[in-house]
């Protein structure tokens, strides 16, 4: 497991400071689980993914797929559909188990961890999905799912922890009075920024962002990808974005990576 | 719901009828087709070469690709036999007549005898929306409506079924209505675009004018947010503020002048009339060829 480094926040080469922005932030809700490492010289990514093998019965998915995620860096992730990237993505969340390879996240093998090991490390990285409304309850408001990952991490408290939710929808630009709606009740571009506040409710250092703005209307766009480039900025997150919009993906990308039947290309 | 919407479709031309979810562009193209919902009430004309389209030209004179090939498709029922039976029931061919003109039809959208054979679920989503094609363009309609043709498809699959669509298009002499919500699908396949807003045409003209030098503030505030590969990485791109009004909303004015950046007291009180204004037609009180 990781050993115990100093608390310091994570910062990313290129934008010094820029973890001054939010001083209002909470203790200890606003501090990552695990402290990083201090990301300053250390060439170590943050995610490493080597040799990576997903089935489904007899159905290779995933054939064998190498990458590196730096701190702070965003990796875009495009091909065909059926060509594995969203099984790529399943199997570094560990949501479903590759039959091979390594998931390297912060030099801890994910793959090696048991469901139980596996539990602190989950809120350091973490998933936004496609469909704005299926990944959120229609049921429940929208502010008890931003909290839900406190809660279940047992960060939950009074004051704190409304004032974390807050917080979170003031970061991806929605009015607090949202908190209080359900899902029908709001845009597929407001239910995709609370997605994004729900992943980030325990500052995690990745997030795997698998087609976030396909399902959204043109003029929304813009508006998801402008907050995914400002939330990188302030808190220093990495990205990998699957999408097949590739000027989407050359836009927000440092690096691109192709996918092709289970393999990278070139 | 859709307000005061006209434009030509010429022959042989495609036509895109482009714009947001819930900005009326299926409800236009259903209502040409007369398939609208029963509550629905329709006002105004539609002609296909002078006369008036009636519900027994659909099918003969116009004819529609849907979206979802699966659920146009009968189940039970190989696709060649389903092109046959249009056939039959159209142009009154005999069984045996009715078969082999169903297999040149496939054939000519790049389906095998032996696929002609298959039931839609064992067909791919292409494959599927190959033989929707052909299903539709099988009895040499005059005008054939396409509703997202190939939302369903993945992105290297739509341009192949695109291509194929303007194809059969261009052979069989019918015009195309390209009804999609992606403005880079029409820069390549389509003569001429129409863009919707809150159930009206914002702006209307040839397509290279169109998303080269938009006039609306609409069409230009959509593609602006756009990013394009000429846009600096990572930088951040113009939004357009709010969101689009829900379907059926009316307002006093313009219906995008709560988004609009140019809005004046007239654009919220007063509903913009069309205006011919660069080979085009613009709804707009304040389009104007100079730059803003």
């Amino acid at each position: 497991m990781n050993p115990p480094v100093p608390a310091q926040p994570l910062t990313v080469a290129g934008s010094p400071g820029s973890d001054t922005s939010s001083p209002a932030r909470p203790a200890p809700i606003g501090k990552p689980l695990a402290p990083a490492h201090a990301a300053s010289a250390a060439p170590q990514p943050l995610l490493s993914v080597r040799d990576l093998v997903v089935r489904y019965g007899s159905t290779t998915a995933v054939d064998g797929v190498s990458f590196d995620i730096h701190a702070g860096e965003t990796v875009g992730l495009v091909g065909p559909s059926g060509c594995g990237k969203s099984s790529t993505a399943a199997a570094i969340l560990q949501l479903h188990r590759p039959h091979s390879g390594e998931v390297r996240f912060d030099d801890v093998d994910l793959t090696a961890l048991s469901e139980r090991q596996l539990r602190p490390i989950r809120p350091r990285l973490q998933p936004v999905f496609q469909d704005p409304y299926g990944s959120l309850s229609p049921r429940r408001r929208i502010q008890d799912q931003i909290a839900e990952p406190l809660r279940v991490h047992g960060r939950w408290s009074h004051p704190a922890g409304p004032r974390r939710v807050a917080e979170l929808l003031d970061m991806t630009g929605l009015n607090p009075a949202l908190g209080s709606r359900f899902p029908h009740e709001l845009s597929g571009g407001q239910c995709q920024r609370a997605g994004i506040a729900r992943a980030l409710a325990n500052t995690p250092q990745l997030l795997i962002l698998d087609e976030p703005i396909s399902a959204l209307d043109a003029s929304l766009r813009a508006g998801i990808l402008n907050l995914l480039l400002d939330l990188q900025d302030s808190l220093g997150l990495s990205y990998l974005f699957i999408s097949h919009d590739l000027t989407a993906v050359r836009h927000l990308s440092n690096r691109t990576l192709t996918m092709h039947d289970g393999r990278i290309d070139g | 719901m859709v307000r005061g919407v006209s434009f030509d479709v010429h022959t042989g031309e495609v036509l895109a009828l482009t714009g947001e979810s819930g900005a009326g562009k299926s409800l236009t193209a259903r209502a040409l087709l007369g398939m609208l919902p029963r509550e629905a009430t329709t006002d105004g004309t539609v002609l296909l070469h002078g006369t008036p389209v009636t519900p027994a030209d659909r099918g003969r004179r116009i004819a529609m690709v849907p979206q979802d090939a699966l659920s146009a498709l009968s189940p039970v029922h190989p696709v060649g036999e389903q092109i046959a039976l249009a056939l039959r029931s159209i142009q009154g061919l005999t069984r045996k007549d009715a078969r082999s003109r169903a297999q040149r039809a496939l054939a000519e959208v790049g389906i095998t005898a032996a696929a002609s054979r298959a039931h839609p679920h064992e067909l791919s989503g292409g494959m599927r929306q190959r033989a929707v094609i052909a299903l539709a363009t099988v009895n040499t309609p005059d005008l054939l409506i396409a509703d997202e043709p190939t939302t369903s498809l993945d992105p290297t699959t739509q341009d192949a079924v695109l291509t194929l669509l303007r194809e059969r298009c261009t052979a069989t002499g019918a015009s195309l209505l390209l009804v999609t919500h992606a403005l880079d699908t029409t820069r390549s396949h389509a003569d001429h675009i129409a863009v919707m807003y809150a159930g009206t045409i914002t702006e209307y003209g040839p397509t290279d004018h169109v998303l080269n030098r938009p006039l609306s503030p609409y069409t230009t505030a959509l593609l602006a947010s756009l990013p394009t590969a000429d846009t600096p990485p990572r930088t951040r791109l113009p939004t357009l503020p709010g969101k689009p009004p829900t379907p059926g909303e009316t307002t006093a004015g313009c219906a995008f002048a709560p988004r609009c950046p140019h809005a004046t007291d007239l654009c919220h009180t007063q509903h913009p009339e069309p205006r011919a204004l660069d080979q085009r037609i613009v709804t707009c009180h304040h389009a104007a060829l100079e730059p803003r």
